[in-house]
């Protein structure tokens, strides 16, 4: 035990008096997390900022172009362009402006789309509600008639093209809810109409949050007796089908009024366990996975204390004395190890008060398992330190422990989601940062940080960080055997 | 008698280099002597001294160090020999007083005992002005006083010096030599690697020089220029011994 406190306290002068690595160590993370905390918080802000751009050509001039234009208006994601250079923009307008380059994508609502969509209803509720399935209606030539058409440029990206599509489906079938539900009231006798609408209503604003369908069995059982006696309902009106299961989940909600002029509200619903309550926020992601960034890079000091030994002569006198060599290792991953641990709680310090105090941000929440967190504090720290004994072991120089450190250092990191998330990789580098010790550090404290995770949920990421770490160590140990 | 140092048939090649290093050496090195062990550059000097002190393992052959069969315990001789190294061996960025002090614990000593070590050794290399001033900011002198007391602060058996006057000016030179004598006075077994000869005549009670991983020549200073004719001094006689040819 003399041996190890003499040599952590020989390790802790060396440390403390190599400024400019301490201002590598502790400065540099603080200044890293600012700057891309900030500018990532900036891109936001000018992305929310920014409308997109869509072009938009009424041919329709009804109800369902008016109301396709307020929601997107009203969205607050898009900016509807219907004239350009004072000239209400059509069709051939539209395209050429797209072809150009100038926008990327066009909504055309086509003439005749409203009254389309009317006379499809009303051959819907017929079909429904009037015990008349021998009659199917004829084909007739609005069945031909597109409604709404979508013009991308080319180079739109998936993700935009996706994006805009989803958001008209939406809109449309808010629409076609409306216009089914007011051609239904439209076909009632008028006593009858009068003295259904509201529950019908109730019921029915009740129901498109948790069925599948607007018209069930169940309907004709709760209002059978408001309902004619020739009224069947006998068929699901399956065109209108939608899953709501996945649209709560997305976040969207009908709007209680369906005489309001907001017709959806988007509202997100996040996949978090039932006792979370941290706001998942730009800080509560930034800190831990540039405090593991940060403390990855003790790979340079510390290889580079294993080399200038190596290579100084200190390692021969070091050889001789009557000390383990794990034993002069524990020294220096007692000291390093701290020096992590600082480095993290500066991080978690300037989550907690420097950005929210220069950028406005939410402070950093750390969650009520602060067992796991102090478990996965040290476990990754250990594993950083595993990472610098590995690097002092096979490097030769200083340059080549600094350079390889520093790359590998970045390669781990881009594996381990600090720049960009697992989620939005491609398959085969999602496959490969399985490997990235980072990750295993990040995804720990995410799932702590995030998700309010016990130690058993992010038990398997410790695992393998100590393991990463005891196998450094054990490598570390038989290379210096070896070399004798 | 037997020695302090025994080694016989000892042989040593490097993994990855076909080439013998040492080809079969036969030493013996008395307790209290004041052994040189000399020879010209990659003569094996190294090897062989890293061998003795438990650094290298060696491929056939026997070193027995104390009584210590090295091939299988030697761990247990790291208590009793102390190894002044070519290079300085020396953290710095730590003082000098933090280096002695650092080697004095690794060697066990704590407490009243450490700090009279440190203060006794300070005094012998005569740094008394420097022991609070860091390494790196040291002269070249201080440094190699400085390195010769972090491997006598616990009073080794058996002190490895391998070139411990290289690159100091004549001052700190004879503060070495004075030192080294007065070392070996007290009974401790010295070897000592040297490229200047003077050295060697001046201070060895009996030299050894190797040349290609061979002995090519033992005894006393007298007797090897003795043994030599036309040779008046140990430089004369590793000349003749070891050639004029240019070593790498």
């Amino acid at each position: 035990m003399k041996h190890l406190w003499a040599i952590v306290k020989k390790e802790y002068i060396q440390v403390v008096r190599d400024i400019p690595g301490l201002i590598i160590l502790f400065l540099m993370p603080m200044v890293l997390i600012l700057a891309v905390t900030g500018t990532q918080e900036n891109a936001f802000e000018e992305l929310n900022d920014s409308k997109a751009e869509i072009l938009f050509v009424d041919d329709d001039h009804e109800y369902l172009s008016k109301t396709i234009e307020d929601g997107l208006a009203k969205s607050g994601y898009f900016h509807v362009v219907k004239e350009i250079r004072g000239k209400t923009l059509d069709v051939n307008a539209a395209q050429q402006e797209i072809a150009a380059g100038n926008y990327q994508v066009g909504i055309v609502i086509n003439r005749g789309a409203t009254a389309f969509a009317r006379e499809k209803a009303r051959q819907r509720i017929r079909k429904s509600f009037v015990n008349d399935t021998l009659s199917t209606p004829a084909q007739t030539q609005s069945d031909q008639v597109k409604t709404v058409s979508i013009i991308y440029d080319p180079a739109t990206r998936d993700s935009y093209k996706n994006a805009v599509t989803s958001s008209l489906q939406r809109l449309i079938l808010s629409v076609e809810v409306k216009i089914i539900l007011s051609t239904f009231f439209d076909a009632l006798p008028q006593e009858l109409n009068a003295q259904m609408q509201q529950p019908i209503k109730s019921y029915l604003l009740d129901q498109l949050k948790v069925m599948e369908g607007v018209f069930t069995e169940e309907l004709k059982t709760r209002l059978g007796e408001y309902l004619p006696t020739d009224f069947h309902i006998n068929a699901q009106p399956r065109e209108i089908k939608f899953d709501m299961t996945e649209d709560i989940r997305k976040g969207i909600k009908f709007n209680e009024d369906l005489e309001s002029d907001k017709l959806i509200t988007i509202d997100e619903n996040l996949a978090q366990s039932q006792n979370a309550v941290i706001k998942p926020t730009l800080v509560q992601n930034n800190v831990p996975a540039f405090a593991l960034f940060a403390m990855f890079f003790i790979v340079i000091p510390l290889a580079g204390s294993m080399l200038t030994e190596r290579n100084e002569g200190t390692y021969n006198r070091i050889r001789t004395l009557p000390v383990k060599y794990i034993t002069i290792l524990w020294g220096k991953i007692v000291v390093y190890a701290s020096i992590c641990l600082l480095q993290l709680i500066l991080m978690i310090i300037t989550g907690m008060y420097l950005l929210p105090l220069i950028y406005g941000m939410p402070p950093l929440e750390l969650g009520s398992n602060i067992f796991a967190l102090v478990c996965a504090a040290f476990s990754s720290a250990f594993a950083a330190i595993g990472f610098g004994l590995l690097v002092g072991t096979f490097a030769s120089t200083q340059s080549q422990a600094g350079i390889f450190g520093s790359f590998m250092v970045l390669i781990l990191a881009i594996l381990g989601g600090i720049f960009l998330p697992v989620y939005m990789m491609p398959g085969p580098m999602q496959a490969a940062s399985i490997v990235s010790p980072v990750r295993w550090g990040v995804d720990s404290f995410l799932d702590i940080f995030v998700r309010e995770a016990t130690i058993d949920v992010i038990g398997v990421n410790l695992i393998r960080l100590n393991v990463f770490f005891v196998v450094s160590l054990l490598i570390a140990l038989l290379t210096f055997v070896r070399r004798k | 008698m037997q020695g302090i140092i025994r080694i016989s048939g000892l042989k040593k090649t490097y993994k990855g280099n076909p080439e013998v290093v040492l080809k079969g050496i036969d030493l013996e090195i008395f307790a209290g002597e004041f052994f040189g062990l000399l020879g010209p550059n990659a003569a094996g000097k190294t090897t062989l001294i890293s061998i003795i002190c438990g650094l290298l393992r060696y491929d056939q052959g026997r070193v027995v160090v104390n009584e210590i069969d090295m091939a299988n315990h030697y761990r247990k001789i790291n208590r009793f020999i102390g190894l002044i190294p070519q290079e300085i061996a020396l953290y710095p960025t730590l003082t000098v007083k933090e280096n002695l002090a650092f080697f004095g614990q690794m060697h066990g000593l704590s407490g009243k005992t450490l700090k009279d070590k440190i203060d006794e050794y300070i005094e012998v290399v005569q740094l008394e002005h420097h022991a609070g001033k860091r390494i790196a900011t040291c002269s070249g002198g201080i440094k190699r006083r400085a390195n010769l007391a972090a491997g006598l602060i616990h009073d080794p058996a058996i002190v490895f010096l391998d070139e411990p006057t290289l690159g100091v000016d004549a001052q700190s030179m004879n503060l070495i030599y004075e030192y080294l004598k007065k070392l070996n006075g007290t009974g401790k077994t010295i070897i000592y690697t040297t490229h200047y000869m003077k050295e060697a005549e001046n201070l060895c009670n009996r030299v050894t020089i190797i040349d290609d991983g061979r002995i090519i020549s033992k005894g006393t200073p007298a007797e090897l220029i003795k043994n030599n004719p036309g040779c008046s001094d140990l430089g004369q006689v590793f000349i003749k011994l070891t050639g004029r040819e240019l070593r790498d």
